[in-house]
């Protein structure tokens, strides 16, 4: 084990993936028993935030790990209040766009945070979220989106090409109200991945949750993990350490069929997102892995395409205009890509005009963009 | 304004249940809810938040009292109007509701 730094912030930045492991079967550290100094409390506290770890923090505190002062125990209190009331008004949010959904007879799964914090962790409040996330069929995208604005719903961006979204984007954001965003999803993360996920399998056992009383359906516990590892893995890099805990926790929870993960998996093809996923988990926290689940994965291959692709997300720049192009893997079927690069290169007018002076420029910068990407590389 | 010994009785043939439509989360030894058509979450703390726990399942006052003076080692007299008045302010706030002639848990 790496020795505890001498600088304050380094030392709070060196226990926050002890914080991500708390609970954890297999954890091989724990927590200092403190109480941190004033001068390492103030960053880890402000790092325990970012990363939405607050409600691991609370438990530590609540199980006797960790000790802290009075006032300690007020600020984390004030932070994880403001965390937990966040959560609340997200569920309502979730509650309210399942009933327009509902009542427009859509087919739907609620995605992400609540489902997360209510199915895989032992207490909801240890895992905080920060918006509202639900997939919606394929062939029924342009019903929710009709629903979702007629009850009062902004799309963040309009859509490249008419028929664009149905076929193949991830989803759409919509600000509604104030204070809350909705992302309508018709896979479950951006790029080439999303294109290549196995959709009908997302649809097939879904698990149940009761939210306010209301019977909600939920991805089944393979296809959860899966989501988790696309977040972990590509769709925020770094990844937060809250992503990193739910692939442990989901991992070593004992509801993942590995027979049906490695369907889910192979169907998908997204044996590198789920192995960089565990293998990003089990090296940023400090746990001795993750059970038969880390074992089938540390004997998982993922194939030369397929890495290609999963280095499209990882790019420091140009990362958009490459996981375009890579969506040419993603697409199964020569007249669905067809489609996709008539509508990358030819989208409607009204889109191109928001960011460029038309068609032209926006392939002269595109082009600008690869041959500065090619140099850089 | 509710209490003595006579409103317990009065009580016993009303139960008070959580309301489904609640969301909620514990936080330490309280609850923060967010009942519906709230915006706001509220933290409930102390007696009130081991008032919350209780009503789970639907309970009648006095069991409520007799529970909570155990709790908290206080004589059920002295506990009993404060708890009648915060079911009063839980059901306004539309976190719980009252159960008439039904039988209690």
């Amino acid at each position: 084990m790496r020795k505890l730094p001498e600088e304050a912030t380094d030392r709070a930045a060196w226990l926050l993936p002890l914080l991500a492991a708390h609970g954890l079967a297999t954890a091989t550290s724990l927590l200092p028993r403190g109480p941190l100094g004033r001068e390492c409390w103030v960053p880890f506290l402000q790092g325990t935030r970012s990363e939405r770890l607050t409600g691991l923090l609370v438990a530590a505190v609540e199980d006797g790990t960790t000790h802290v002062t009075d006032d300690q125990a007020e600020e984390l209190s004030e932070v994880h209040l403001a965390a937990l009331g966040r959560d609340l008004r997200m569920e309502r949010a979730t509650l309210e766009v399942v009933t327009t959904l509902e009542a427009a007879g859509l087919d739907h799964r609620v995605l992400k945070g609540p489902a997360v914090a209510h199915l895989d962790y032992p207490d909801p409040a240890q895992r905080s979220f920060i918006d509202v996330d639900v997939l919606v069929r394929s062939d029924q995208w342009d019903d929710a989106v009709a629903a979702l604005t007629a009850v009062g719903g902004h799309r963040a961006y309009p859509e490249p090409r008419a028929g664009w979204d149905r076929r193949f984007t991830k989803g759409t954001t919509f600000k509604m109200g104030d204070f809350c965003e909705v992302d309508l999803h018709r896979t479950v993360v951006s790029g080439p991945f999303g294109l290549s996920v196995d959709l009908e399998a997302l649809w097939e056992r879904p698990d149940d949750l009761v939210l306010g009383g209301r019977p909600l359906k939920v991805l089944p516990p393979e296809a959860r993990f899966l989501q988790a590892c696309f977040s972990a893995a590509v769709s925020d890099v770094p990844p937060r350490l809250a992503s990193l805990r739910d692939i442990a926790q989901m991992g070593l929870g004992g509801k993942v069929d590995s027979g049906r993960l490695a369907r889910l998996t192979r169907s998908s093809r997204a044996e590198v997102v789920v192995h960089r996923a565990v293998q990003l988990a089990t090296a940023s926290l400090p746990v001795s892995g993750l059970g038969l689940l880390g074992e089938w994965v540390g004997a998982l291959r993922p194939g030369v395409l397929q890495s290609r692709v999963m280095a499209s997300y990882l790019r420091s720049s140009d990362r958009y205009l490459s996981q375009c192009l890579g969506g040419v893997w993603g697409i199964r079927g020569t007249r669905d890509r067809l489609a996709y690069l008539r509508g990358l290169a030819l989208p409607d007018r009204r889109f191109v005009t928001d960011r460029y002076r038309g068609h032209m420029d926006r392939w002269y910068q595109a082009a600008c963009r690869l041959v500065r990407g090619h140099l850089a590389a | 304004m509710v209490g003595g010994t006579s409103v317990l009785k009065a009580e016993t043939r009303t139960s008070w249940v959580r309301e489904e439509a609640v969301l909620w989360r514990g936080l330490g030894t309280g609850v923060v809810i967010l009942p519906p058509g709230s915006d706001t979450p509220s933290l409930l703390s102390g007696s009130a938040a081991a008032v919350w726990r209780l009503l789970a399942e639907p309970v009648d006052l006095p069991a409520v009292v007799d529970r909570l003076a155990l709790e908290f080692g206080a004589p059920e007299h002295e506990v009993g109007p404060g708890i009648a008045r915060l079911l009063q302010q839980l059901v306004k706030l539309g976190a719980v509701k009252a159960r008439r002639g039904e039988e209690a848990a």
